[in-house]
């Protein structure tokens, strides 16, 4: 009994220290502490993903708490939900009419449905009257422009890199592929020598397939197939057929479909494989020490009608809420906060700092940049052809959810490359891209 | 006797059924509503009436989830618990060590899920994972391959966390029962000179039918409902191979955003849970 | 005290009195008796392979459970080379360093912290609401009783993902979204039905007659409830206790929507972000999984016999 009454009295004595610690709860940042004095301050509450063990952490982070610091009248409440958390967390928010005022968020891909039903207010006055649209790139607003209105401004760019091994492939005498036949040769000859020819997972090959089919393809082609005006043709079936043919020759690593892009890196890095052909967001991961061995080619081209082609554009934004828009203190402050983000100085940090790309047309200095990113960039410029990434910025919403097991159906070769295509037709046409239309 | 008035002992139920009511019924009623509409989380919710419970018939990809579910129930049976109920009853007879092997046994159950899984996904990382590269070690090449993915293995491969995870915990309450099993019931089958399976099936498992129906039915639902594992090993894929129901319905909620289907699927997961809780206690009781 | 003595007395006193005045075995024994003599003279040989059988299946299984502990434990010390050139190996040297970042660059020994007091207060708001609303179930007669009792019931069986948006709600609208209070809100709600599944079933296992008794001794509903019940059903609040500190331990998907404060994450948020697919250090994950694990681990084993002897003393009776 007494044994008990200890007990009882030990789990009371926590519940007190919870409740005062439950008193700070919500608010426990230190760094809106200061600006809780100044009643006035407009209060803001940010979600954003870049938290703990992100690439990009180490510089939006410091950038919000700058921003708290530098405006007195102003007072940040930040809220983190690391990397694809957030996709859960927003959409609670959402529904519970608790929208953060400003978030960050890829592009229309997965905030077509807030825009839709007007919880992403149209912010392309606001971009006039600053005029900002001059210091990005071109395009860099295509994925949160809908119904010709724009919801958001972009702070990080991407893009697909192909990067080998050139010791592997000087050792073991085999050509440096350029077109499809010399990959499959390549292909071929790691395999025998023992090698895993691609650290690939199946983001890798499913970005492959879709390289090599925009290689045939210009940017109103592409629109035109996302919005199912075009059916899907020749051109994604060959390239299905390419992608498929590879995984059957074993080009990807046992349990690629499984794979963490971070593990598949690893392979790359143990030197098990030769190959590597990913999204930019790597580059920040590449243990610097094998540099040298590495190289950035150009993506072999699928036939001699294809054209050389990187896939690239932006991957990220930053909104405000409805809410925030329409109350005029608010918007203001909001306004000041996405720029601070999806600025210059941001901009250049991503290259500098953290390998990532940025959409911003910024000066940045080319000794301090990675030397992959500095690959990665030259490569892009020396392409013909630079297109959206058909997942990243074409698709909509409603779409990733099926493409993906769709194109991992593919690579299991559980149905072939011509019912892929049959299939792609049938979910693009259920769920056409409408951020076209006016 | 004192009389006492009954209602007093409204306010021993009272707080708790408003607790419940306001956290926890409500939030079930909410669910069984919604899941009457087709609702994306933001827009408007246009009532379908049984319409989702229709589709839900005619999905295939719920079928196979189902059936996944089922086989984790199977494993709970023939598995968790008679391993659990082994180990509980050998550390009853005190083996040697018996109190370490009791404190070894339980740490998984104590390990959190996210632990569990990110302990799993590096035994059965393809390339580097421990499990082939001890397969390699001792010369059963042949038999590596990538558990979470290839066809044959992955289930069980996502299955086995679930599994390990609670059989420390079967062998508690199990143990718990077996130290209530009267001693002069053993004494009496020593003297019968009974042998050690026929102690087991006609002593001690009638014995403890109570316990048993307790691990029965929380075994049950945590197969039933248990996801994390399955979320946080393979989503579900490659391509609904591994998907559960709990994955099925989480992420048509959140990843599809298709509220009031993802509702239809708990809700029709709930009587199928409570028609198999009935029939458990039904088997286990008819006995007595 | 006594009274619990006296109650154990008389449960076993049924059970004795019943097995003395059955002078027959039932029927299902009635085998066991037929092969009472050749099982005598029998061979010893089967004993022994039983024997190397029932230590196999101990030892192997304390292997599998053990090396998987320790494997992990030895993985914490290394970093990514020397986990991929020898996984097996010992670590070349017991270094800290995967230790010292997990607990104070990632903080978890802030999230440690919180995890323990929503773990240690969702147990006691379980003991708390649970044993009242059981106590009334279990021990009167009443219109509306099994209505109530399927309520619980019910709560069993409904998967508790699918309750993530009403609760976010019903937080959100009582203002308690982000906030350690409301997650141990929310576990604890999750938590009754198993917490009252439990409790009834065991409290309907004790005799009337007690409580009767401390009726007539002028005990009133909260005496028999605190000083009767209560007592006597300490190895049900075990169980129950267990059982209810490893689900808020663990609980990860309902924390992920309701914590977004980074000070107050619970463990699970924190080692979850370790993997996202951003991190592939092998080192720090192990690290992470043994913090999570220490605390616990010691927990247990200090107040393990009390668990056991308290579950076994009376037994569950459900």
């Amino acid at each position: 009994m007494l044994k008990k009454n200890k007990m009882l009295v030990f789990l009371a004595s926590i519940i007190v220290a919870l409740l005062f610690s439950g008193c700070q709860g919500g608010t426990a940042d230190e760094a809106s502490g200061e600006a809780e004095n100044n009643e006035d301050a407009v209060q803001l509450r940010v979600l954003h993903s870049f938290t703990g063990a992100q690439p990009q952490a180490p510089v939006i982070e410091p950038a919000f708490k700058e921003f708290d610091n530098n405006h007195k009248d102003i007072d940040l409440k930040i809220e983190t939900a690391a990397g694809n958390t957030i996709l859960e967390q927003l959409k609670t928010e959402m529904a519970a009419d608790d929208a953060p005022d400003v978030f960050t968020h890829w592009g229309m891909r997965r905030t077509e449905n807030y825009i839709k039903n007007g919880v992403i207010p149209d912010i392309s006055g606001l971009i006039e009257e600053d005029n900002l649209k001059e210091q990005y790139r071109e395009g860099a607003f295509g994925p949160v422009t809908y119904k010709g209105g724009i919801y958001g401004l972009p702070f990080q760019g991407y893009s697909y890199y192909f990067m080998i091994n050139k010791k592997l492939f000087e050792e073991h005498n085999v050509k440096v592929p350029t077109t499809y036949e010399e990959l499959k040769d390549a292909v071929v000859k790691f395999k025998e020598a023992g090698y895993i020819p691609f650290a690939a997972n199946n983001h890798s090959a499913r970005y492959m397939l879709l390289t090599w089919f925009a290689q045939k393809k210009n940017y109103e082609d592409l629109v035109a197939h996302s919005t199912a005006e075009k059916p899907f043709g020749d051109a994604l079936l060959e390239a299905a057929q390419k992608a498929d043919e590879l995984a059957e020759l074993g080009a990807f690593p046992e349990g690629y479909m499984n794979m963490a892009t971070a593990q598949s890196l690893e392979l790359f890095h143990a030197e098990q494989a030769p190959m590597f052909y990913q999204h930019s967001w790597t580059i920040g991961s590449i243990d610097p020490e094998l540099l040298k061995n590495y190289q950035v080619i150009p993506f072999p081209l699928g036939d001699s009608e294809s054209v050389p082609t990187t896939l690239a554009g932006t991957g990220h934004f930053i909104y405000m809420s409805k809410d925030a828009y329409e109350d005029p203190e608010k918007r203001e402050a909001a306004w000041k906060l996405m720029n601070k983000i999806a600025g210059k100085e941001v901009g250049r940090q991503f290259v500098e700092k953290i390998a990532n790309q940025t959409p911003l047309k910024v000066e940045y200095d080319v000794d301090k940049v990675n030397p992959v990113l500095n690959e990665v960039l030259k490569n892009i410029d020396r392409s013909e052809n630079v297109l959206p990434s058909y997942e990243e910025e074409l698709f909509a919403s409603a779409v990733e959810g099926e493409y993906w097991p769709l194109t991992d159906s593919l690579l299991l070769q559980k149905i072939e490359p011509k019912e892929y295509v049959e299939q792609m037709n049938a979910i693009i046409e259920e769920n056409p891209n409408v951020q076209f239309e006016k | 006797m004192i009389q006492q008035k009954r209602w007093i002992l409204a306010l021993f139920a009272l707080p708790t059924l408003l607790f419940y009511t306001y956290f926890f019924i409500s939030p079930v009623l909410n669910t069984f509503y919604i899941s009457f509409f087709k609702w994306d989380g933001i827009g408007e919710k246009v009532f379908l009436f049984l319409g989702n419970y229709m589709e839900l018939l005619k999905d295939p990809i719920f079928y196979s989830a189902l059936a996944h579910t089922l086989y984790w129930v199977a494993l709970v049976i023939l598995v968790q618990i008679p391993v659990g109920f082994l180990l509980a009853y050998f550390i009853y007879q005190k083996v040697k060590a018996y109190k370490f092997l009791r404190t070894v046994y339980f740490i998984p159950v104590i390990t959190s899920s996210v632990a569990v899984s990110l302990a799993f996904s590096f035994i059965y990382e393809a390339q580097f994972g421990i499990l082939n590269s001890f397969l390699k070690l001792i010369g059963l090449d042949q038999f590596t391959t990538a558990w979470l993915t290839d066809p044959n293995t992955a289930m069980t491969a996502v299955s086995l966390p679930f599994v390990w995870n609670y059989i420390g915990l079967m062998m508690v309450i199990l143990f718990s029962g077996l130290q209530s099993v009267p001693d002069e019931l053993l004494e009496a089958g020593k003297m019968d000179g009974v042998n050690s399976w026929q102690k087991i099936a006609y002593i001690i498992l009638p014995s403890i039918r109570n316990v048993l129906v307790i691990c029965f039915v929380l075994g049950i639902s945590y197969a039933f409902k248990q996801f994390d594992y399955v979320l946080l090993l393979t989503n579900g894929g490659p391509v609904h191979q591994t998907e559960v129901t709990g994955t099925y319905m989480y992420k048509q909620g959140f990843d599809e955003s298709r509220y009031g289907y993802g509702n239809a699927i708990a809700i029709t997961m709930m009587f199928i849970v409570i028609v198999f809780t009935a029939i458990v206690n039904k088997v286990l009781q008819s006995k007595e | 005290m006594r009274l619990t003595d006296r109650v154990i007395i008389m449960a076993t006193d049924n059970t004795v009195l019943k097995s003395e005045t059955v002078p027959n075995p039932p029927e299902e024994r009635k085998p066991v008796m037929k092969n009472h003599k050749p099982y005598k003279t029998g061979d010893t040989t089967k004993k022994v392979t039983a024997n190397i059988l029932k230590y196999t299946f101990i030892w192997g299984y304390f292997a599998i459970t053990f090396g998987l502990f320790v494997w992990v434990l030895m993985t914490s010390f290394k970093d990514n080379r020397e986990i991929f050139s020898s996984p097996f190996g010992l670590p070349e040297s017991i270094e800290f360093s995967n230790y010292i970042f997990a607990l104070f660059e990632v903080n978890m020994s802030m999230y440690l912290w919180n995890s323990l007091l929503v773990a240690l207060a969702t147990v006691l708001f379980c003991f708390i609401l649970g044993s009242t609303v059981s106590f009334v179930l279990s021990r009167f007669k009443f219109r509306g009783n099994f209505f109530i009792y399927m309520l619980f019931i019910i709560g069993l069986t409904i998967p508790l993902q699918s309750l993530i948006f009403p609760m976010f709600f019903k937080m959100h609208t009582i203002g308690l979204r982000d906030t350690l209070i409301g997650l141990i809100i929310v576990y604890t709600a999750l938590n009754l039905p198993k917490t009252v599944f439990l409790l009834v079933g065991f409290m309907k296992g004790i005799p009337k007659e007690m409580e009767e008794a401390a009726i007539i001794d002028g005990c009133n509903y909260w005496q028999v409830f605190s000083k009767v019940i209560i007592p006597m059903s300490k190895p049900a609040l075990a169980t129950v206790g267990i059982l209810v500190f490893i689900s808020a331990w663990n609980e990860y998907i309902f924390a992920t929507v309701l914590i977004s404060s980074d000070a107050i994450s619970t463990l699970p948020l924190g080692l979850a972000s370790f993997q996202s697919s951003h991190l592939s250090e092998y080192g720090l994950i192990a690290a992470g999984v043994i913090i999570s694990i220490i605390p616990v681990l010691i927990v247990y084993m200090i107040f393990q016999e009390q668990i056991i002897k308290g579950m076994a003393s009376g037994a569950v009776k459900g």
